[in-house]
Formats: structure tokens, C-alpha cells, sequence
């Protein structure tokens, strides 16, 4: 805020503030607001839709990220990509990876590999250049990530890294075996915990990807064109990354996604669409006072001669 | 609730948690609307979620803080233009500022959020993207001329259209993303905004 005015922001335009739960209230049922622009999670949306009436709403809602990897994929550069995906700002993005669907030919191999990197992740200070992953954002939230990887557990679920929560921090989780029942795979675990699952048939990978209320982002490894191409035309999501997992954006591109993910788009262009609407101005040209007429003589610039 | 076997918590840091509170010094913590800054009420806690410790204290604002806050958009929007050359130049400007406070930018967001260090500063380098963007965006408002030549009911007629901004925004901000995502809401060349985080 402080820089935006010093950069010439009007005062009068802008306003900040923070507040505790409830008064939000006031903002989204105010007449005098036109459009409400939201990211967080799909239950306070929907209260906040219930509250707004018919104002214009544009939502983030967040994603259960899915990674294919195929049977023809580059096996190293996948679980590479998958372990920064899954553990970025301790898993606590909208793009991080949840669910990788492994080809049953590749699967112990990539299961091995995004272990091991997973097992290197150092947790710890957050201003050491040497740390790899931060806490969650509060104790609670790693309590409730916690809670979800015991239920995990519980159904059957095998535990290859991580596991271990330590006041707000939570470790780099790999967990392989999850029914899809539990909440890991269901619900978006906003935390630093990936679920490695097998597929056989390509069309049944598919099929588990888009399974679920979310639509946001997803990622295809395959060495093959043909293959990566029919996957992302069948995939539901706002963005289908190839070769790298569902955490790639870039600020101008068209960012949002489909089903529960939200309403609308971000990056800048296309918010810009969204927070405007067309306006005509149209001008009527009555009784045009010049009448065209055959001209009473010959105009002396005329060609004869 | 499951117990854990580890949980002790990470000793403090004493010297690193005096950086931290420096960064927090000076910076406004109250409520901006009515064209300034408020800071009555400063109850609501800003702590390190890695330790527990306290960096700052910051407004919690009532809902008679939002109506006040809209009700002085709403008239300035009224009264006040603001061309949208000028609203480039604040953009652009933006950017030379966030370049030149991009460290404390990324302290603050390091200390007060889950990001560390590293992720922190990559942030700082999208948001400035981000209102790079912003900048370059005004010909998303420009628009086209109208069909009356072509039209039955357009004998006579001339017009266009250009795209408008709608008004007030409220924008809802998350945690994990506290500098770039409200760009996103907030650096438009758009109308009055506000926002709730």
C-alpha cells in the first residue's frame, strides 16, 4: 500500500484493511461494490456468493494438482520436477502437486527417486539460504495436515518419507497405497504431502486426474507428441503443463481453472477483461444539412479539352 | 489427535529475531482508507509461524471501518478522475520502488509467512513483473467502432465502444502469496479497490 502511493496511487482509491472473521460481511453485501475478487478456499466462496447477490465474483479456489507420468517418460526429470511441486512454500500453493499417477512400468523406479530427493529436503530457519522448506502457516494447519496423513495411514496407505510433524513444521511427505477415499486424495491438502499411485491403462490415469471438484492445473510427462496432446485435450483444467508438473505459471498468461477451482481469470490482460465491460458511445447524425446534387455546370477541371 | 513423538519446540534465535522485528519497525500497521492511514486498535498479532515469535501488531478493523472505507471510494470516484497516462507512470513507478526496497519486501514476507528466504525473493521478482504487466495493459481497454453502416437500424449512426472499469473491487487476498497475488487484485488500471486480507 505504502509503495503504491508513493508511486502515485491516489489516496482517495485504495483502501487496506485486516480484519478478524465476520467482517467481511460488510464488504461483500455493501451495494456500492461492484465486483468481489476472491482466492481462497470453496467454502468460504460459497458463503461469500450467498452474502453478495448478484455482484460479479472472481474466485481462486485452489487445485488437487494431478502429475501423469507416462510409461515413455524421462523418469528423473519427473521426480525432480515432482518433489519441487509437491514441497514449495511447504506445499501451501494453489499449483502444488498432490496426486502423481505413475505407469505401472515406471512405478517403482519414480517412487524410489522422488523418495530419495524428498529424504534430502532440509526443513528448518526460514532465512537460511541452506533450508529447502518452511513451516506451515500456523501449528494448527500442520496439526490438521497431521490429522490427514494418519487417516492416510489408518486405510492402508504406506509412508516412504516424512511423516513427522514438529510444532508448525511438517515434513516433506511421500505416501504410496492411498485409498481414494481419504482425504490426502480427496481434498486439497494445502501441505507438503504427495500421494505416488499406479496406472496401467493411460485412459484410467486420465479418468483419476479428473476426478476430483478442483480443476486448476496438471502436468503430463511423455516423450511422445502424440501422447502428451490427446492427455491435455482430455484433462479438465485451466492449464496442462508437458514435462513439468501443474506448478508453472506465469503472470500473463490466462491463470484459473474450471469446476470448484473458481470463476475467471487472472494474469493481467485478462483481469483487466474481467474487472471492465464494454461501453458504446454513439452519435446520431441527424438531418445532414449537405444534400449531394448533380452539379448545375461543368467543373472546370474537368479532362475534355 | 494423534501425538507425535518429536515436539519441541526450535529454540529461539535471538539474534535473527531482532532482524526480523526491524523489518516490522516503522512499517504502518493500521487500516488505510479515508485517504490515510489509521492505527487505533492495534490488537491483532503478526508472529513467525516458525518459532511463535511476535514481529508487529496490526489493526483488526470493524465492518463501520469498511463502510467508512467505501463510502470515500465511492465519492471520490465521483469527483475525482484519474487519467490512465497517469495510472501507467504510478505503475511504471511502482516498479523502480519494488526494485529498490525488493530485500525488505522479501524479510518481511520471509518472517511473517511460511516462505523462506529464496522463495520470498521470487515473489518480490513476480510482483514486479507483475506490475510491469500492469503497466503495459492500457490497450486492453481500448476497443472497436459499431456495425451501423451495416445495420437496418443503423441508417445515420456512428459509434464505439471502449471497456470501462465496473467500480469498487473487494478483494479477498491470501496468506500464501501476500505481495503478488494482491497485485494481481489491486495493480490494475482499473478503479477503486479494496482490500481485505
Amino acid at each position: 500500500m505504502k509503495l503504491l502511493l508513493e508511486a502515485g496511487v491516489p489516496s482517495g482509491r485504495i483502501a487496506a484493511i485486516v480484519s478478524g472473521p465476520g467482517v467481511s460481511e460488510a464488504l461483500v453485501t455493501d451495494p456500492r461494490v461492484d465486483l468481489i475478487s476472491f482466492t481462497g478456499g470453496p467454502a468460504t466462496a460459497e458463503r461469500i456468493a450467498a452474502a453478495a447477490g448478484g455482484k460479479k465474483i472472481l474466485s481462486e479456489l485452489g487445485g488437487n494438482n494431478a502429475t501423469i507420468v507416462c510409461a515413455d517418460a524421462d523418469a528423473e526429470a519427473a521426480a525432480e520436477a515432482i518433489v519441487a511441486g509437491a514441497f514449495g512454500v511447504a506445499g501451501q500453493n494453489c499449483l502444488s502437486v498432490q496426486r502423481v499417477y505413475v505407469h505401472t512400468s515406471l512405478f517403482d523406479s519414480v517412487l524410489e527417486l522422488v523418495t530419495a530427493r524428498t529424504r534430502e529436503l532440509k526443513t528448518g530457519p526460514k532465512l537460511d539460504r541452506g533450508t529447502d522448506v518452511g513451516p506451515l502457516i500456523s501449528e494448527a494447519e500442520a496439526r490438521r495436515v497431521e490429522e490427514w496423513v494418519e487417516e492416510a495411514k489408518a486405510a492402508g496407505a504406506t509412508v516412504h518419507a516424512g511423516g513427522q510433524r514438529r510444532g508448525a513444521y511438517y515434513q516433506p511427505t511421500v505416501l504410496a497405497d492411498v485409498p481414494s477415499a481419504c482425504r490426502v486424495i480427496r481434498d486439497e491438502v494445502f501441505g507438503p504431502v504427495v500421494s505416488i499411485l499406479p496406472f496401467i491403462e493411460v485412459q484410467d490415469a486420465v479418468f483419476a486426474a479428473n476426478a476430483t471438484e478442483y480443476g486448476l492445473q496438471a502436468g503430463v510427462f511423455t516423450r511422445s507428441i502424440d501422447l502428451a496432446l490427446q492427455i491435455a485435450e482430455k484433462l479438465h483444467v485451466g492449464s496442462v503443463v508437458i514435462n513439468e508438473t501443474s506448478d508453472v505459471r506465469i503472470d500473463s498468461m490466462p491463470f484459473g481453472g474450471f469446476k470448484k477451482s473458481g470463476v475467471g481469470r487472472e494474469g493481467v490482460r485478462h483481469a483487466v477483461r474481467e474487472m471492465t465491460e464494454p461501453k458504446n458511445t454513439i452519435i446520431n447524425i441527424a438531418g445532414a444539412p449537405m444534400q449531394r446534387q448533380r452539379p448545375a455546370a461543368t467543373p472546370e477541371w474537368s479532362a475534355s479539352s | 489427535m494423534p501425538t507425535t513423538p518429536v515436539a519441541e519446540a526450535r529454540p529461539k534465535n535471538t539474534e535473527e529475531t531482532a532482524f526480523k522485528r526491524t523489518q516490522f519497525a516503522n512499517l504502518p500497521g493500521g487500516a488505510f482508507f479515508e485517504g490515510k492511514w489509521h492505527s487505533a486498535d492495534m490488537t491483532l498479532e503478526v508472529r513467525d509461524p516458525e518459532d511463535g515469535v511476535l514481529l508487529g501488531r496490526v489493526c483488526s478493523s470493524t465492518s463501520q471501518d469498511v463502510e467508512r472505507a467505501i463510502a470515500h471510494i465511492h465519492r471520490q470516484l465521483q469527483w475525482e478522475d484519474w487519467p490512465l497516462r497517469d495510472r501507467r507512470e504510478a505503475l511504471e513507478k511502482a516498479v523502480v520502488l519494488l526494485g529498490e526496497q525488493a530485500e525488505r519486501f522479501a524479510n518481511i514476507i520471509a518472517a511473517e509467512s511460511s516462505k523462506t528466504i529464496g522463495e520470498a525473493e521470487r515473489e518480490v521478482r513476480r510482483c514486479a513483473e507483475t506490475l510491469r504487466l500492469s503497466a503495459a495493459a492500457s490497450g486492453e481497454l481500448l476497443g472497436e467502432t459499431l456495425g451501423f453502416e451495416d445495420s437496418m437500424a443503423g441508417a445515420g449512426k456512428i459509434g464505439w465502444y471502449s471497456r470501462k472499469p465496473v467500480g469498487i473491487v473487494a478483494a479477498i487476498t491470501p496468506f500464501n502469496d501476500p505481495l503478488n497475488l494482491v497485485a494481481h487484485k489491486l495493480a490494475l488500471p482499473d478503479r477503486g479497490q479494496r482490500r481485505r486480507p
